[in-house]
């Protein structure tokens, strides 16, 4: 559990670490074009991981393909979630924008581990308002000193 | 409208994380974050054909730029990993936690051209509340 929760960090640093990167190559070509280019490297990199990793991969869990939400739907969201997040920056306040991102992603997380579990907790939704109350007091402080955003 | 488009974002990317997750249970990490991103990027590639951008990138580019894509691979690889040892709401907690923290060290130190912001030490308020929060959850 110890490795998880380390790697679950992580992939918060990396992930505002990315959008730092990505902002910039926005500002010197174009939303579009840095889309692009995040999936070109991103394809390059993950694929030369794999071909370095080929041999010490474990075979698939399971013979032949899964099915299409789960083949297609996680690259598919990943597109529909940088589409909407074009359209909706500079059309609210950033605090709104991050705190409900930020609000809808713990809930929905509370939802699905509900469906996967088929059984309902009480911690990880006390856990949930407090992550999001926790949140929301950042964000205000935030908002007050006159910065409107948690990264970058 | 829009408020509903942010909520909507939050549950997309908590949905795509398990889906994300469940494709690493069926073919492995490494292999299921290639699929996520030859998805994306032939998706990318259709939005691209239908706008018809000026996709000529800027040259005076720091080679850092080019590395967001990588970084991303980075971020894929850690939640899928991450994704079945513990439950969803705790791995997307923790992110948000990693998140915070990382956007304040880069506010505080103006990491990357980042525009200087000393940390203001009220937030230890707000940051005791996630760490409750994700405890109460992990434990």
């Amino acid at each position: 559990m110890l490795v998880a929760i380390i790697i679950s960090l992580l992939a918060g640093f990396t992930n505002v670490l990315g959008r730092t990167l990505n902002a910039k190559l926005t500002a010197a070509t174009s939303q579009l074009c840095a889309t692009l280019m995040n999936y070109v490297t991103g394809l390059v990199v993950s694929g030369l991981i794999l071909l370095g990793l080929w041999q010490q991969l474990p075979p698939a869990a399971a013979e032949g393909l899964p099915p299409l939400w789960i083949l297609l739907g996680g690259g598919a969201l990943g597109v529909a979630t940088v589409t909407l997040l074009n359209l909706t920056t500079h059309r609210i306040s950033a605090f709104y924008l991050t705190l409900l991102t930020f609000v809808g992603q713990v809930f929905t997380g509370v939802i699905i581990d509900i469906i996967l579990t088929k059984s309902f907790s009480w911690q990880n939704l006390l856990g949930g308002v407090l992550v999001s109350a926790g949140l929301a007091v950042n964000l205000a402080i935030d908002r007050r000193d006159g910065k409107g955003e948690v990264g970058a | 409208m829009y408020y509903l488009l942010s909520a909507l974002i939050g549950i997309i990317v908590a949905v795509m994380i398990a889906v994300n997750g469940e494709l690493t249970a069926w073919y492995g990490v490494y292999p299921a974050t290639v699929i996520i991103h030859l998805v994306g990027l032939v998706l990318v590639l259709v939005l691209v054909a239908a706008r018809r951008p000026r996709l000529r990138p800027s040259c005076k580019l720091p080679f850092y730029a080019w590395l967001g894509g990588a970084v991303g691979v980075a971020t894929t690889v850690f939640n899928n990993a991450a994704f079945g040892h513990i439950s969803v709401s705790a791995l997307l907690a923790l992110g948000l936690v990693g998140q915070t923290v990382t956007a304040l060290a880069f506010d505080h130190w103006g990491v990357l051209g980042t525009p200087r912001r000393a940390f203001n030490k009220k937030k230890l308020i707000g940051f005791t509340l996630v760490l409750a929060g994700v405890a109460v959850m992990l434990f």
